[in-house]
C-alpha cells in the first residue's frame, strides 16, 4: 500500500518536471523573439530622426528642406508648428505655411506611433523579463498599429505633392518633389510584427503540449 | 504603478523640453539669422513687440517708379526649387531716426558692405511689395519685373560693424 502511494507521487513529480521543462522550453524559445522585438523598437526609435517629408531638388541631388519623425513629434505636441527652433526642422517654413492640414495629420500619428512604439518596447520587455509571456500579445497588436500608422504618415506626406508646396514654394519647378523616408521605419514595424508574430506562434504550440 | 509613474513623467519632459514660450528678445546669429528671418517673413504675427538684434549690411533698394527705400538685408537663394544662380535679399526695410551708413558694393558678391547692428523692434505684420526690375547679375533687365515683400524694422540703435571678417553676406 505504502509503495502504491510513493509510486504515485513519484509519478506526479514526473509529470511536474516534465510540465516543468516544456514551460522552460517554451520559453527559452520564446525569449530571443521578445528580446529582438524590444530591440526593433529601440531602432524604430531611432529612425525617427529620418526625413519623413522632404522637398528633394535634383539640381542639388539633396534636400532643400526637410521635417524629420522628431521634428513632426515635437511640434506635435507643443503646437509649435510655426516656430523657428531648430527642434522643429523646417516645419514652419515652408511645411506648415504651404501645407498645414498635411503637418497637422501627420503630426497627430506621429505623436500615436511614438507612444505606440513605447507601449510595443514596453510589452516586449515585459514578457521578456517576466513570467507573463502572454503580454507579448501586446507587442503583436502595437506591432501591427504601428506599421499602419507609419505607412499612413508615408503617404500623407507623399501626398504633400497636392499641397501649395510644390507649386508655390519651389515655383512649380520640375526639378522638385517631395520624398519620404517614412517607409524605412513601416518597413521595420513590419519587421517587429513578424518577431513577434512568430515568437508567440512558437510559444503557444510549445505551450499546447502541456 | 511605478512604470506608469515613469512613461508619464518621460511624457511630461518631453512636452516641457518642446513648449518653447513666447521670446521677448531674439539675438540672431550666423546660425540662427536665416531660420529666424525667414520665421519672420512667413509668421511676423509671432514676433509682435519681441526685441531683436542682429548683423545685416545696408542695401538701397530702388523700384521702378524710382522711390527708395533703405533696408538692412543680408543676400540669399530667390526662393527654393532650383533658380539657381538666382538671389535675393532677406531683411526689413529701415525705419531709423538717424544716420544709415550709406551701402557699399550692395549687389556684388563680396563680403565688403555697410555691415551694421541693429536692434529693435519689427514694426507691425503688414509686408511693403515692392516692384524692381529684375537683375541678372550683371546688369539690369528693364523687361522683367519682380515684387519683393518685406516688413519694417524699427530700429532703436543702429552701430556700425567695422570688423565683419565672421560675417557671412550670403545665407542659407
Amino acid at each position: 500500500m505504502a509503495n502504491k502511494r510513493v509510486k504515485e507521487e513519484r509519478a506526479r513529480e514526473n509529470e511536474r518536471a516534465k510540465r516543468q521543462t516544456l514551460i522552460v522550453n517554451a520559453r527559452r524559445k520564446f525569449q530571443p523573439f521578445a528580446l529582438s522585438a524590444a530591440i526593433v523598437s529601440l531602432v524604430i526609435m531611432l529612425l525617427f530622426f529620418v526625413d519623413w517629408a522632404a522637398v528633394y531638388n535634383t539640381d542639388i541631388r539633396g534636400n532643400e528642406v526637410k521635417i524629420s519623425g522628431f521634428n513632426t513629434f515635437f511640434a506635435a505636441i507643443s503646437g509649435g508648428y510655426t516656430k523657428a527652433d531648430k527642434i522643429y526642422g523646417n516645419m514652419a517654413a515652408p511645411f506648415f505655411y504651404y501645407a498645414a492640414d498635411w503637418c497637422k495629420a501627420i503630426g497627430v500619428l506621429t505623436v500615436a506611433a511614438f507612444f505606440v512604439n513605447i507601449l510595443c518596447l514596453a510589452a516586449s520587455l515585459t514578457a521578456y523579463f517576466t513570467e507573463y509571456k502572454r503580454i507579448s500579445a501586446l507587442t503583436l497588436g502595437c506591432a501591427a498599429v504601428l506599421f499602419a500608422l507609419l505607412l499612413a504618415i508615408f503617404f500623407i506626406a507623399l501626398s504633400m505633392k497636392d499641397s501649395r508646396i510644390l507649386p508655390v514654394y519651389c515655383g512649380g519647378n520640375p526639378k522638385c518633389s517631395i520624398r519620404s523616408a517614412a517607409l524605412l521605419p513601416a518597413v521595420v514595424s513590419a519587421g517587429c510584427f513578424a518577431l513577434s508574430l512568430i515568437g508567440w506562434i512558437k510559444y503557444e504550440k510549445a505551450m499546447k503540449k502541456l | 504603478m511605478k512604470k506608469l509613474s515613469f512613461v508619464l513623467a518621460v511624457v511630461a519632459a518631453l512636452t516641457v523640453f518642446a513648449s518653447c514660450g513666447k521670446k521677448d528678445k531674439y539675438v540672431l546669429d550666423e546660425k540662427t539669422f536665416f531660420l529666424v528671418m525667414t520665421n519672420v517673413w512667413y509668421y511676423p504675427e509671432q514676433y509682435a513687440g519681441a526685441e531683436m538684434e542682429f548683423a545685416c549690411y545696408t542695401y538701397r533698394l530702388t523700384d521702378v517708379d524710382g522711390k527708395e527705400y533703405m533696408c538692412g538685408v543680408r543676400k540669399c537663394a530667390s526662393g527654393y526649387g532650383c533658380k539657381c544662380g538666382k538671389d535675393t535679399i532677406i531683411g526689413f526695410l529701415l525705419e531709423y531716426d538717424g544716420a544709415v551708413p550709406e551701402p557699399i558694393k550692395q549687389s556684388e558678391d563680396s563680403p565688403e558692405k555697410a555691415w551694421i547692428r541693429v536692434k529693435g523692434r519689427l514694426k507691425g505684420n503688414g509686408k511693403t511689395d515692392i516692384y524692381v526690375y529684375a537683375y541678372n547679375g550683371d546688369e539690369i533687365d528693364y523687361n522683367t519685373v519682380e515684387k519683393i515683400s518685406l516688413l519694417t524694422f524699427s530700429a532703436d540703435d543702429v552701430e556700425k560693424i567695422e570688423d565683419y571678417s565672421g560675417l557671412n553676406y550670403y545665407v542659407s
